[in-house]
């Protein structure tokens, strides 16, 4: 039979795709930790009253008023214009973000996308009438693979700056390896610059994802899992060199559509639990938030209540 | 005449009858000024007597002590010191942990269990209002509407 000779033909090709799987992007070094970080809470102190109102389907505007005894109280405007560049049904751009208060102190975000692989972010703040901190960044964003460029407090006339380089590479379709290279330069630095060295690894599971970030200023790593539709788990570790010191903490959320509500509490190796409320309150588009953070070894307690509306 | 001379012959008869009568009497009444000598059986040592009146109380508690050899007692009283510091410290544990258990319990814990509770509640009495508005069928199925209508 002749049928030794046309399978073989045949099976090259399906042997080919099998053995070079498709490789995603990797998604940028800032998102790296991105989903773990996200479970656990951000504890406030304090009330905080947020009116958002959309005056129309670009523009809305925010006013805050900051009732604290820790943080200076204060009132916010915001204003957020999204733009009419869309490269997919949720994200649109330019993303123009700011908000100030009554002295003047402003942080502003500038977010454009020039094309679909090239992002560029402006940051700024302004306080007591000097830039405080300024940050550019881009990125590219590869077929498997993310670069940026981000360079941060850049003072022509100190001559003093931060430079930090990013390229993270998809190398299976689960594992990606990066690296991130710092560079400071300045009068106040010893010897005038300073580089730092860091590599990065992310394994993206279908439940679970471990990320981690090793170099010469500590290692972070963080894992996280999605354990049901209600609930995630977080676990954090961070290390810090130049201060001898290491913290870890466990983070979880929980949602329940049902109930309206998102929790997220976290436990901390330096004996903290903090946890945060977010409750909408149906039907008017009113949103609640409290947050209680417990120090057990300094026997301090910070409640914060939020109400959101709209 | 003769009841006369009997009488003094009596009397000086009876006087030396007396006389010894009163010896015995007088040698227990001449014992009586010492009465401890009395008292203390089988001890005719006067010295002994000094001890017993100067000791007070506290002395003679004190003196107990010497019932136990000295290793025994500081034993002993190194393991109730120990104990006591024990029962001091296992106190001051239970109400510090009791704290931090609960504490934490009404952060992490406390504000879901109680919003788990009210939605559960909640929808159980929306499922017996459905029931007492549409009868007993509809609390049943109360998310399988079309199938049931289409079973109908």
């Amino acid at each position: 039979m002749a049928s030794s000779t046309p399978p073989a033909p045949a099976a090259a090709p399906t042997e080919d795709k099998a053995a070079k799987p498709v490789l995603e992007n990797p998604g940028s070094m800032d998102e790296l930790h991105k989903a773990c970080k996200d479970v656990f809470p951000v504890n406030f102190e304090g009330a905080k009253i947020m009116v958002n109102k959309g005056l129309s389907n670009h523009f809305q505007i925010s006013h805050t008023l900051n009732m604290s005894s820790v943080t200076p109280s204060g009132y916010r405007f915001g204003a957020t214009y999204v733009g009419t560049k869309q490269f997919s049904p949720t994200e649109a751009f330019p993303v123009l973000l700011g908000d100030i208060d009554p002295s003047g102190n402003l942080n502003a975000n500038i977010i454009h996308q020039f094309s679909e692989q090239v992002r560029c972010k402006f940051v700024a703040q302004v306080q007591n009438s000097k830039f405080m901190a300024s940050q550019f960044s881009a990125d590219y964003r590869g077929r498997d693979f993310t670069s940026s460029l981000t360079m941060a407090n850049i003072d022509l006339i100190n001559d003093t700056g931060v430079i930090v380089g990013h390229y993270l590479q998809s190398v299976t379709p689960r594992v990606a390896l990066g690296a991130e290279l710092a560079y400071q330069y300045g009068a106040q630095v010893p010897g005038g610059q300073i580089a730092i060295l860091s590599v990065a690894g992310k394994y993206k599971a279908p439940s679970y994802t471990v990320s981690g970030t090793v170099g010469a200023a500590g290692a972070h790593l963080c894992y996280w899992q999605k354990s049901s539709d209600q609930i995630q788990f977080g676990c954090e570790l961070e290390t810090n060199l130049r201060m001898q010191e290491a913290v870890g903490s466990v983070g979880y959320q929980v949602d329940l559509p049902k109930a309206n509500l998102v929790f997220r509490g976290t436990v901390d190796s330096n004996w903290t639990v903090g946890a945060v409320l977010e409750k909408k309150l149906q039907p008017l588009p009113f949103t609640f938030a409290l947050s209680g953070m417990l120090n057990h070894p300094k026997s301090q307690f910070r409640l914060g209540c939020g109400l959101i509306i709209g | 005449m003769a009841d006369i001379e009997e009488v003094p012959a009596a009397a000086p008869a009876a006087a030396p009858g007396a006389a010894p009568a009163a010896a015995p009497a007088a040698a227990p009444a001449a014992a009586q000024p010492e009465p401890l000598a009395v008292t203390k059986a089988g001890s005719e040592d006067p010295a002994d007597l000094d001890d017993d009146i100067d000791e007070t109380l506290a002395e003679r508690l004190i003196g107990l002590t010497e019932m136990l050899p000295a290793p025994v007692r500081t034993a002993s009283g190194k393991v109730i010191q120990g104990s006591v510091a024990g029962v001091k410290g296992a106190y001051g544990l239970l109400c510090s942990s009791s704290w931090v258990f609960f504490s934490s319990a009404a952060i992490l814990f406390a504000p879901l269990i109680f919003e788990i509770e009210r939605t559960q509640m909640e929808e159980m009495h929306k499922q017996q209002q459905r029931q007492i508005l549409l009868g007993p069928n509809a609390a049943v199925s109360g998310s399988m509407m079309p199938p049931q209508a289409a079973g109908m």
